[in-house]
This record gives structure tokens, C-alpha cells and sequence, in this order.
């Protein structure tokens, strides 16, 4: 935490309730715009265009982890920093292949619980339900214990306060916008994101050149240059592969594939993830900018925020809390939304109540955003941990579901026992790892295990699997 | 006779750098593949099944 806030308490109010005001009535008014049925609901008619595409994948993807997290390895690992956190975006264009294979496959599926289900048998849904609840969990406590910390440290508002009014605003517009409401506030969103960050970057190289920067770095932090850095080397990889976890088993991309038409499934993931790399890139370009000008940064994770103060006076603190509202927001609703799909669709449709109508799964998932929303809000209420700490323990049980997800889809001697061993082993040996080697190689050494295990399990005793019986639901 | 082996700081995290290339480069093939084999296919239409059958 700064020693004082940031921004003015008077104006960090102002800005509160107008942007909540706004997520709420955009979310609710486009939410009123759709048919009203479950399909609208869960997945916006499944008629989504590139531009709202890209732009929800974007959006989704800026967290607050992206804006405060990327400039602070930009500002510790130097070159590293920037690229590894960048690899990141690997997630989203390796997706863009296999969100063309969902789209064909599965036309009127709603789940990433939908595809596991029908291709691999009811354990190894089970197994990736809970595996996906506990990272769904994992994530959403890190985008509410981030709201409260961020709130805290740019206004002096009390964390508790930050924290329930981000949620709040997120579950409320979700609850009544559906995804319609939610991929139109994303579109918005993201905009803002981008635009502001642009605005902060070409102002800083206004004042200091590329090269002086390089020249500053070289003479008194030239660890920041080193693409030797063992920290840096050991970030590398690891970003990357946490990335293709959370994104190939995550309902919230899945959810995207399914509401997008097929024309532009591609397309989105390829340019969402181009926008969405130039975040961390910018963002670490600005904390290299923040050590060769020494500037004061007595608390590393609030470098961003601290830079664009010093470049853009009170309205830097204004244009960091806009980025950071509008990227939490952005994340806390596709989470949201995207798990209440999930909820509701697998866990009361296909367990629970079997047989259950469309209006039912419309209502269910209503009643799981609400649910999830307070939930969040419960676990986030004692800042327990270090967000990133615990975005990297989760980084072990999502990179097993890596290769049981790819393979799946494109190869039908993919093993159902093998996927389900691959999912467990890999989860506990990446738990392992983060324990007894660094918390930094769990998604890597769980995404190798769980290859292995898929691969070797998978061609040892193939399956024949019938693609026909994902065309269901 | 018995000889100390250690690795440095250095060379554990270019072993773990290696390691993630490698496994991140083997997926990056594995969905290239899979791509390029379904690519203007119909998605049910198993090249695999075909090729049993001939």
C-alpha cells in the first residue's frame, strides 16, 4: 500500500457510482434486447460479431492481475518480465484453432462440462468439474481480494467497501444483462482499457526516449536486460502454459466459441489475443520507464499506478481507476456468467435435476450468479494471501486439463482413462512442484506430466471414438 | 570414488526453461496437427476410420 491514496476521496466517489451507474444500465438494457430463452441468456443467441468478439475475449483476459501484476514483473524481471507475461496471450491464439473444431463439432452445446461429458464419460467430468470450481473459485477471489486492495490503495476507501462494491456492480449487471449484457459492457471495456493505456505510453516516451531508457537500465539496473535472468528464465514458460490451461478447460472461452457465429470464431481469438498481449507489453513497458527515471516506488505491485501519477498529475490517478474498475469488471462478469452457465447446465441439468426445461436452466442460472456473487464476496472478505501466489497454485490443476482438452478434440484414439489419470497426476504432481521446487514451475510441470500421461495412455490403448456423439447435448 | 554433482542457480533455470520449450512446443505441434487433419473435413468424417476401411 502507498503511504497516502492516490486520488482524491470526493472524485473516487464521483467515479464510483458514475461507472457503476453505467456497467448497470448498459448491462441491463442490452440485456433486455435478446428473445429472453435460456440460449439467449447463457450465450447472447449465439449470434455474436467479430468486434464484440474480440473484444469480450480481450476484455476477459485484462485482469486486474494484468494491469498491477505485468508491470510488476516488467519492473523486477526487466525484459523477461514483459515477454513472459506477454506469453500469456499463447492461450488465446492456440485456442483459435481448436474453437473452430467446438464450433463445428458441438453447434448447440453450452459447456466446456457439455464436451468432457459426452467425449470422455462421467468421471472424468466429475473430476474436471471440481478441478474447474476450484480454479472458477481460485480466480474469482483474486479479482475480489484485488478490488478491495487497488480501491484501498488508490482512494483510501476501506478494502471491505472496494471489494463489495466491485462484485456488487459485476453480479448485478450480469444477474439481469445475461451474456448479452455482459460481451456489450466488455465491448466498452475494453476500449477504455486500450485507449487509456495508449494515452499513458505515448505520453511517457514522450518525455523519455526508448534509447534513454535503454542507455538508464544498461548503467544501473542491467539485470533488467539480461535475457539470462535465472527468475526470468524460470517465469518464461510458465505464463504461457498456465494460459493454454485456463483457457482450453475455462467455460468463459468455451462459452465465447459457442456464442460467437462461425464465421469469426477464429478470427477473435487470434485478434483478441493480439490486443491483449499489448497490455502486459505496454504496461511493462512503462515500469522499465519507472526505473530509469528512479522513481520512488515504495510498494512494487502499485508501480503502474505510481508512474502514471507522476506523468499525468490527479488525472493519472483518474485514468488508473477507470483501467482498473473497467478491468475487474470486465473479468468478474465473464467469471460470473460463465460459471453460472456452467452450474447450470452441468451440475442441475445433466445431475441434478435431469430432464429440467429451458426456462428452469434460464432461472438456475440466475440464481447462481447471485449466489457466486456473495460467495466471493464471503471468501474475499480477510485478504488472506498474495494474489498471484494463489493465480499460480491454481496454475497447477488447470494445466493438466491441457492435453485431455486438445487431444480430445482432434484425436479419437484419446483415452478415457488416460484423461482422467492425466487430470488427477498432473494436478498432484504441479501441487508438488509448487510446494517442494518454486511456485513458478507448477503449471509447467503439471502440463508435462499430464501430456505424458495422455499420450502414452492414449496410444498404449486407444479408444474409437464416434465424433457423432458430440453432436449432441 | 565418489564425485559431487550440482547444477548451478543458472543452469536449474535453463533446464527448467528447456523443459517448458519443449513441452509448449510439443502441444503447439500436437494442435497444428490435429488442425491441419480435420481442416476442410466434415467434422464427424473420421480420416481415420476411412483409412481402416480400406
Amino acid at each position: 500500500m502507498t503511504e497516502a491514496p492516490l486520488l482524491d476521496a470526493g472524485i473516487a466517489w464521483f467515479l464510483l457510482v458514475a461507472f457503476s451507474v453505467l456497467w448497470i444500465a448498459l448491462g441491463v438494457w442490452w440485456g433486455k434486447r435478446g428473445k429472453g430463452d435460456a440460449d439467449d441468456y447463457l450465450l447472447a443467441g449465439r449470434n455474436i460479431g467479430l468486434a464484440l468478439s474480440t473484444a469480450t475475449l480481450m476484455a476477459s483476459w485484462v485482469t486486474g492481475n494484468t494491469t498491477l501484476a505485468a508491470p510488476e514483473v516488467g519492473y523486477t524481471l526487466g525484459l523477461w518480465g514483459m515477454l513472459g507475461y506477454a506469453l500469456a496471450g499463447l492461450g488465446l491464439f492456440l485456442f483459435a484453432p481448436l474453437a473452430i473444431r467446438i464450433k463445428r463439432l458441438m453447434p448447440t452445446a453450452r459447456t466446456s462440462g457439455d464436451f468432457v461429458r459426452l467425449r470422455y464419460g462421467r468421471v472424468c467430468w466429475a473430476v474436471f468439474l471440481l478441478i474447474t470450481m476450484a480454479y472458477t473459485l481460485g480466480f474469482l477471489i483474486t479479482q475480489g481480494m484485488g478490488a478491495g486492495l487497488l480501491l484501498q490503495a488508490l482512494s483510501g476507501f476501506d478494502y471491505r467497501l472496494g471489494m463489495v462494491c466491485v462484485i456488487g456492480v459485476s453480479t448485478t449487471y450480469t444477474l439481469f444483462g445475461g451474456m448479452r449484457g455482459v460481451v456489450g459492457t466488455d465491448f466498452i471495456q475494453s476500449l477504455l482499457i486500450m485507449a487509456l493505456l495508449v494515452l499513458v505510453a505515448v505520453l511517457g516516451y514522450s518525455r523519455i526516449s526508448v534509447e534513454e531508457v535503454y542507455v538508464a537500465l544498461e548503467a544501473e539496473h542491467p539485470s533488467r536486460l539480461n535475457m539470462l535472468l535465472p527468475a526470468g528464465l524460470l517465469f518464461a514458460w510458465n505464463t504461457g502454459l498456465f494460459s493454454m490451461g485456463e483457457v482450453f478447460h475455462n467455460n468463459i472461452w468455451w462459452s465465447r466459441v459457442f456464442a460467437s457465429r462461425p464465421s469469426v470464431v477464429f478470427r477473435s481469438f487470434i485478434l483478441g489475443g493480439l490486443a491483449w498481449t499489448t497490455v502486459p507489453i505496454v504496461t511493462g513497458a512503462i515500469a522499465l520507464m519507472a526505473l530509469a527515471t528512479n522513481l520512488d516506488v515504495p510498494q512494487v505491485n502499485m508501480v503502474f499506478p505510481l508512474i502514471t501519477a507522476e506523468l499525468l498529475g490527479s488525472g493519472g490517478a483518474v485514468v488508473v481507476f477507470i483501467i482498473i474498475f473497467a478491468s475487474l469488471t470486465s473479468t468478474l462478469d465473464s467469471l460470473l456468467a460463465a460459471s453460472a452457465d456452467l452450474i447450470a447446465e452441468d451440475v442441475v441439468a445433466h445431475w441434478l435435476r435431469p430432464g429440467i426445461s429451458d426456462a428452469q436452466i434460464r432461472q438456475a442460472a440466475r440464481l447462481v450468479v447471485v449466489g457466486l456473487g456473495l460467495l466471493t464476496m464471503l471468501l474475499s472478505w480477510q485478504y488472506i494471501t498474495s494474489m498471484y501466489q494463489l493465480l499460480l497454485f491454481t496454475g497447477a490443476l488447470v494445466a493438466s486439463t491441457i492435453w485431455p482438452i486438445a487431444m480430445g478434440l482432434y484425436w479419437p484414439q484419446a483415452n478415457r482413462q488416460a484423461a482422467t489419470a492425466a487430470m488427477v497426476v498432473g494436478s498432484i504432481t504441479g501441487l508438488l512442484a509448487y510446494v517442494l521446487v518454486a511456485p513458478y514451475c507448477a503449471a509447467l510441470v503439471s502440463a508435462a506430466v499430464s501430456a505424458a500421461v495422455m499420450g502414452l495412455g492414449s496410444h498404449w490403448n486407444p479408444e474409437r471414438f464416434d465424433w457423432r456423439q458430440l453432436a449432441g447435448r | 570414488m565418489q564425485t559431487e554433482w550440482c547444477m548451478t542457480e543458472l543452469q536449474q533455470a535453463l533446464l527448467i526453461f528447456a523443459i517448458g520449450a519443449v513441452v509448449t512446443l510439443t502441444t503447439v505441434i500436437m494442435i497444428a496437427r490435429g488442425h491441419a487433419r480435420w481442416h476442410g473435413r466434415d467434422p464427424y468424417d473420421d480420416p481415420s476410420r476411412a483409412a481402416s476401411h480400406d
